[in-house]
């Protein structure tokens, strides 16, 4: 056991005593008693004193023991319970020290095993941050190049930014940097409160709150949550883009493998009102034109094959009256026609009603 | 031909400094010209009597010469002292029948220290634009003798403006094409636009009228050639046949998809041609709608054919101002017998000069008709076949 048995861990810092040095200060207040238990009995020698003088000249042993025996016989009994009672409650002592020490060692653990853990969140966290800030740069990179597209989509995107911004808020503790659902009313279309939020939950300053909050395991949900929904909006972003127009993906490709600036600089301009007047038409603009002009020629085709079909059904009933009128009108012929002078027609003709 | 010898003289005019007025019409504008070299000097005073047209670029407005009592057209421009006016530059040494004449010019100041550049130029009462809404408003389709005689002429002008001036119009459609209706000549105007190209250098593609941009100035090319003079003719000959515009785009972007709609979707390779830019552009694929059903039944196969030689995506492809003139749909006008409705003769169609300079002998042999090659004896056609 060591000496003092304080544990020096953090900011905690508690003294302990150890078994050895209770029971030598037990015993040293032993002594101290034994001490008091003498000069008591001084005291007692002193007051017999007077007798032993009285009784000095009787006899000098008796005088000697009545100074040395009898007073212990005397004070033995209640000394005795006293001793077994101090060691009872020192047995206790001992009991309670060795529990706290443990208690405190599996504190001390604990607290060891937190600060661990806390440590990979803390990494966890950081590597985090840097997921989002690398999918920011992709939305950010994806926005700039493509804004002109985007444009007409401007409100939906915006709105879209800040419902993801206020659901998020809702996971943020840092809410000093979320101005609030009212701010969706301006106009952000890089939505930087969106990216600033996602940027304040890997803080470091962020991160007290959320160990003290308590809510770790669902902290690390919310953020897995966060950034599902992130990624899924990036991919939503770009499959709309693509539905748009397949071709989008296209120009992407070519301004990054043309490298310079030229490409990058055409594809940003190229819808950018004003400036398509002077530097050609936007293709997304015309792509979309001539799917609108496409649908509205197969819808007419549609019709025009329609009207045919029915003018092809009209005609044919038509015929097929025609031709009912012209079997009743047969029919009615070979009956009454007179005699044929042949034998096999007449056998037809016979067999014809028949039949019906 | 009078044009000749009245824009060689002005051209020899200094442009002379007068007081101009902001107000036009019903103005006396004087100005003096010669003084030089022992030339006697002469004082022109214009009766501005007309606003005949507004632009960005400043006015035109018809007025007398109160000297000869010949009536012209002034277009007053705003002048930057910093710079020549390509307008000028390039009117002075344009010389053809089919192109409108500059007879002189002037600058004027205004009280504001404004300085003006005054453009004198005959007057041709008539345009394009009119003649068409005359036709469509009494929905009736311009005769198509007219339609070869004007396009004809348009084209030896272009021909003229292309080959020998080395110009580019820019802004070709039926309000720069003046016409007099007594002689149905016409007369290419308003160069305000027009520019020399030279080859490899960029020009700017925010030129040229929406319904008669070409597709590649629509596509945004910079490297454009004079063949966008020729879509924009083949607009306009569209036009004078379908009594409307062909494309008649309310912004670029629906211009082309106008223009689409007739020619179909332009291929990869036609893409490339027009601004390679867009070639990784894959758009949807529209159908041509073919050219015997944009026109009336009655329409002749050569108009339509003439038509489709002129509307071509990829601007090589489509022909030059002096094969238009030589196309078949134009032999009527080659006829020895030939003549206006009213039994007048047409204008001068076949006094070919430089505009057919450099042209293939068969070419040239096809431009002038058997009776003029006869008129005019052999000698001409040994001279235009060298």
């Amino acid at each position: 056991m060591e000496e003092g048995g304080g544990v020096r861990a953090g900011c905690i810092r508690i003294r302990c005593p150890s078994p050895r040095r209770a029971m030598s200060r037990w015993f040293s207040s032993q002594g101290k008693v034994k001490g008091k238990n003498k000069s008591m009995s001084e005291r007692r020698v002193r007051d017999f004193d007077s007798v032993r003088i009285r009784n000095f000249s009787e006899d000098g042993h008796v005088a000697s023991e009545i100074s040395d025996s009898p007073p212990r016989t005397i004070h033995s009994e209640p000394q005795r319970r006293e001793f077994l009672f101090s060691i009872g409650v020192s047995c206790y002592l001992l009991h309670l020290i060795a529990t706290g020490r443990e208690e405190i060692h599996k504190t001390v653990e604990l607290r060891n095993d937190l600060e661990k853990f806390l440590e990979c969140r803390k990494d966890e966290l950081r590597r985090k941050q840097q997921e989002f800030i690398e999918l920011r740069n992709d939305i950010e990179r994806f926005l700039e190049s493509h804004n002109y597209e985007l444009r007409p989509k401007q409100q939906q995107v915006s709105s879209f930014m800040h419902q993801e911004q206020s659901e998020t808020s809702a996971f943020s503790t840092t809410s000093d940097v979320v101005d609030g659902p009212e701010s969706s009313t301006t106009d952000h279309y890089f939505s930087p409160q969106f990216l600033e939020t996602s940027l304040s939950v890997g803080r470091e300053g962020s991160l007290k709150h959320y160990v003290f909050k308590g809510g770790e395991e669902d902290f690390g949900g919310e953020m897995d949550q966060l950034e599902a929904e992130l990624e899924a909006e990036f991919e939503l972003l770009q499959i709309g883009q693509d539905h748009e127009g397949t071709s989008s993906s296209n120009l992407k490709e070519v301004s990054e493998k043309s490298g310079d600036s030229e490409g990058i600089r055409f594809s940003r301009r190229m819808c950018s009102g004003a400036m398509e007047e002077q530097q050609g038409v936007c293709p997304y603009e015309l792509e979309r034109r001539l799917h609108e002009l496409m649908e509205t020629r197969q819808v007419e085709e549609i019709k025009e094959l329609e009207t045919a079909l029915e003018d092809a059904k009209r005609r044919l009933h038509v015929k097929e009256a025609e031709a009912s009128w012209w079997k009743d009108t047969a029919f009615i012929v070979s009956e009454h026609i007179p005699e044929p002078s042949r034998i096999n027609s007449n056998a037809q003709t016979r067999r014809y009603p028949l039949s019906r | 031909m009078g044009c000749y010898l009245s824009s060689r003289v002005t051209k020899e005019m200094p442009a002379a400094v007068v007081d101009g007025h902001d107000q036009v019409t019903g103005h006396i504008i004087s100005t003096t010209i010669g003084g030089k070299n022992g030339e006697p000097k002469q004082t022109i005073s214009y009766m501005a009597e007309r606003v005949v047209g507004t632009g960005s670029f400043g006015i035109v407005f018809q007025a007398k010469c109160l000297e000869t009592g010949e009536t012209v057209a002034i277009k007053k421009v705003l002048q930057d002292r910093r710079y020549k006016n390509r307008e000028l530059q390039l009117m002075r040494v344009m010389d053809h029948p089919n192109v409108v004449c500059l007879k002189h010019c002037f600058f004027s100041t205004t009280s504001k220290d404004e300085l003006f550049l005054n453009l004198v130029m005959e007057y041709v009462p008539e345009s394009l634009y009119r003649v068409l809404k005359h036709y469509s408003s009494a929905n009736q389709r311009m005769p198509l003798v007219y339609v070869k005689l004007y396009m004809y002429q348009i084209f030896r002008g272009l021909a003229y403006i292309h080959n020998v001036a080395g110009v580019c119009h820019r802004d070709l459609k039926p309000q720069n094409l003046l016409v007099d209706p007594l002689t149905h000549q016409v007369k290419i105007c308003d160069f305000g636009s027009a520019k020399q190209l030279v080859k490899g250098e960029a020009n700017i593609s925010y030129i040229c009228s929406r319904f008669y941009r070409a597709p590649e100035l629509i596509f945004g090319a910079t490297e454009y050639t004079t063949s966008i003079d020729i879509w924009s003719a083949g607009c306009v000959l569209a036009e004078l046949l379908l009594g409307q515009p062909l494309f008649p785009g309310e912004n670029a972007v629906d211009q082309l998809v106008e223009i689409i709609k007739v020619l179909g979707t332009p291929t990869r390779e036609e893409i490339r041609c027009m601004n390679p830019h867009y070639t990784d552009f894959r758009f949807p694929q529209i159908k041509a709608h073919p050219w015997h059903k944009i026109f009336h039944k009655r329409m002749p196969p050569e108009a339509i054919d003439f038509a489709s030689r002129l509307l071509q995506y990829s601007p090589s492809l489509r022909c030059t101002a002096l094969e238009a003139c030589a196309h078949p749909f134009f032999d009527e006008l080659r006829e020895p017998n030939a003549r206006l409705p009213n039994g007048r003769p047409f204008p001068p169609l076949f006094n070919f000069k430089q505009e057919v300079a450099g042209a293939s002998p068969e070419l040239v042999n096809k431009l002038i008709p058997d009776h003029i090659k006869r008129q005019l004896g052999l000698s001409f056609l040994n001279q235009s076949g060298t």
